[in-house]
C-alpha cells in the first residue's frame, strides 16, 4: 500500500465546497440571512462540521425552535446525515453543482425518511451531545460491519477501545496520520489474498443502498475489477449509459477491487459507489 | 452465523409454524434479489412493554418473579405519560445481515397520536426492563436506515449476536444443529429482550418432534 500513499492522502484532503441557506419557514428576519460557506471535508459527516452553521443561523431563527433539530435539504431532499458527506453530494448532484446549495432547517423534521438525532425528553438523560454521539454510533457500527465483510470481524474484535476513539477522533479533527495509524491495520489483507468479502454499498438515485458478497478474486485467482462488481449487482440494468462515481472519481472499470476497497474507501472502511445515468 | 438461504429457510419454517399458531407475522418478497424478510405489527400498552411480559406467552413461574421484581420498583420519573401514551403500536422485521451473516430485528414503535418515538424514548421504555442499556445506551439500542426499505427503524447491533448463538448452541446442540430451528431460536432471545416472545406453544410442539 506505500507506494499508492500519496492516493490516500489525495482522497483524504477532497473538500466540497458548500452555501448553506435558512429556510424561509424557519426564518424570523424581515430580510433573510446571507448564505453560510463553508469548505467541507468529502469524508466527514455533516454532525460533525455543522456547529458553525448552527450558531451563524442562531440569531435569525424563531427563539422557540431547537437548534439542535437542524436538518438539511437538497431540492427538497432531506440529506441522510449518517452518510458521509462526499456521497451525499456524488448522489444528489452528480459531483456537478458548486458550490452546493443546501438549505438548513429547524422545525419539521422529517422523521419518516431521516434519523433523528434530539430527543423529546432530553434533559432527562443528559443528551446534550447526543448529536455527535450519534453519529459516532453509526461510525463504528459500519467500522465493525465492513471488518465483518472482509476479515469475519477479527480485527476490530482484537483492537482496543482507544483505537476505535482515535478512529473517530482522527476523523473529526482531520488527523490523517492519527487515522491511519490504525485504519492500517483494518486494511491488512495477506498479502496476495485479498479481503473475504469487499465491503461496499451501491447508491442509485432514489433506491436504498444495495449490498451484496462480493469476492476481490475469482475462483481462478484472477483480479475481479469494478466491471465484475457491477454485473454482480446490476445483471439486467447495467448498460454503457451508467456512470459510476467513487469518492467524485469516475474509476476506469477494469480497475481491480481489491485496490479500490483499499484505497477509494471511505474512513468507515465501506466503499461507496454511486451509479447514475448519464445525461444523453 | 447463516447463510442467507439457510435464513430465508429458516423464517419460512417459522412462518408456517406461527401460520398454525394463528400468530401475526408475515413474509415480505420483493421482485429484487436478497429481499426476504419477515414483519409483524401489534399494538400494546406500554406498560406491558416495558415491564412485563405479554400474559399468553408466559405460563410458567418466571412471570411470577417479575410481577414481583415490578412490585418492588420505585415509580420510575422517566415513565411516559400513561394517559397519552399507553397504547403503543410496533411494528417488527426480522432481517438478514449479510455482513454478519446474522438476522436483525428492525423495530419502530409510535404512540396513540401517531408518533414516531425517538431512541431516546424508546431507551427509557427498555431501560425498565434492562436498566443497563443507560450505561451502553448505544451498544444496545440504535437507530439505522432499514436496508429494504430505507425508513428508520430501532435496532440492536448484530457484532456479538453470533457469539451469543454459538454460546446457545453449546447448552442445546440437539436443537441448534438443525438450521431451521435458528430463527425460532434466536427470536427467543432477541425478540423477548425488545417486547416480542415465542410463543411457548411453540417450544412444546417442537419438543414433540410435530415438525
Amino acid at each position: 500500500m506505500g507506494e499508492d500513499r500519496e492516493i490516500l492522502r489525495e482522497i483524504w484532503d477532497g473538500r466540497i465546497p458548500i452555501s448553506f441557506s435558512l429556510s424561509s419557514d424557519d426564518c424570523c428576519t424581515l430580510s433573510p440571512p446571507d448564505p453560510h460557506y463553508l469548505m467541507v471535508p468529502r469524508m466527514s459527516y455533516f454532525p460533525i462540521v455543522l456547529d458553525k452553521v448552527k450558531k451563524y443561523f442562531t440569531r435569525s431563527i424563531n427563539s422557540d425552535l431547537k437548534i439542535d433539530e437542524i436538518w438539511l435539504d437538497f431540492e427538497g431532499i432531506p440529506l441522510k446525515w449518517n452518510y458521509p458527506i462526499g456521497v451525499l453530494f456524488d448522489l444528489h448532484t452528480g459531483g456537478k453543482t458548486i458550490p452546493w446549495p443546501l438549505t438548513v432547517h429547524f422545525s419539521n423534521f422529517p422523521e419518516e425518511s431521516i434519523i433523528r438525532c434530539r430527543s423529546r425528553f432530553i434533559v432527562l438523560l443528559s443528551c446534550h451531545s447526543i448529536y455527535r454521539e450519534a453519529i459516532e454510533s453509526h461510525f463504528l457500527a459500519a467500522v465493525k460491519e465492513a471488518d465483518a465483510f472482509k476479515h469475519r470481524g477479527q480485527v476490530v474484535k482484537n483492537m482496543q477501545m482507544q483505537d476505535h476513539k482515535q478512529l473517530w477522533t482522527g476523523l473529526c479533527n482531520d488527523k490523517f496520520d492519527q487515522f491511519w495509524t490504525i485504519n492500517r491495520k483494518l486494511m491488512d489483507c495477506n498479502g496476495e489474498e485479498g479481503f473475504k468479502y469487499i465491503p461496499f454499498r451501491l447508491f442509485l438515485k432514489d433506491e436504498v443502498p444495495i449490498q451484496r458478497l462480493q469476492k476481490p478474486f475469482g475462483e481462478d485467482g484472477s483480479r475481479l475489477t469494478l466491471e465484475d462488481l457491477l454485473k454482480n449487482v446490476l445483471p439486467r440494468t447495467l448498460n454503457e449509459n451508467y456512470r459510476v462515481t467513487i469518492q467524485g472519481i469516475e474509476p476506469p472499470w477494469d480497475t481491480p477491487l481489491q485496490w479500490l476497497s483499499e484505497h477509494l474507501s471511505h474512513p468507515d472502511n465501506f466503499l461507496y459507489l454511486c451509479v447514475l445515468q448519464s445525461e444523453l | 452465523m447463516i447463510s442467507y438461504a439457510e435464513f430465508v429457510k429458516s423464517c419460512q419454517f417459522f412462518i408456517n409454524i406461527n401460520k398454525n399458531l394463528e400468530d401475526d407475522w408475515r413474509e415480505v418478497k420483493e421482485d429484487v434479489d436478497l429481499t426476504y424478510y419477515l414483519v409483524k405489527q401489534r399494538c400494546t400498552h406500554g406498560h406491558l412493554l416495558s415491564s412485563k411480559p405479554e400474559k399468553n406467552i408466559l405460563e410458567n413461574d418466571d412471570s411470577l418473579s417479575l410481577k414481583e421484581l415490578e412490585s418492588e420498583l420505585p415509580e420510575d420519573p422517566l415513565c411516559i405519560n400513561k394517559e397519552n401514551l399507553d397504547i403503543f403500536s410496533i411494528e417488527y422485521h426480522i432481517v438478514y445481515n449479510m455482513g454478519f451473516c446474522v438476522p436483525i430485528l428492525y423495530f419502530n414503535i409510535w404512540d396513540a397520536n401517531g408518533k414516531l418515538f425517538s431512541l431516546t424514548d424508546v431507551w427509557k421504555i427498555f431501560a425498565n426492563l434492562y436498566p443497563e442499556i443507560l450505561h451502553n445506551k448505544w451498544n444496545s439500542i440504535t437507530q439505522g436506515h432499514h436496508p429494504h426499505n430505507g425508513k428508520p427503524y430501532f435496532y440492536c447491533h448484530p457484532c456479538n449476536t453470533e457469539k451469543v448463538m454459538k454460546f446457545m448452541k453449546k447448552h442445546d446442540s440437539e436443537e441448534y444443529e438443525d438450521v431451521k430451528y435458528y430463527i425460532p431460536n434466536w427470536l427467543n432471545i432477541y425478540g423477548a429482550a425488545f417486547g416480542l416472545s415465542v410463543p411457548s406453544k411453540y417450544c412444546c410442539e417442537k419438543n414433540q418432534k410435530t415438525f
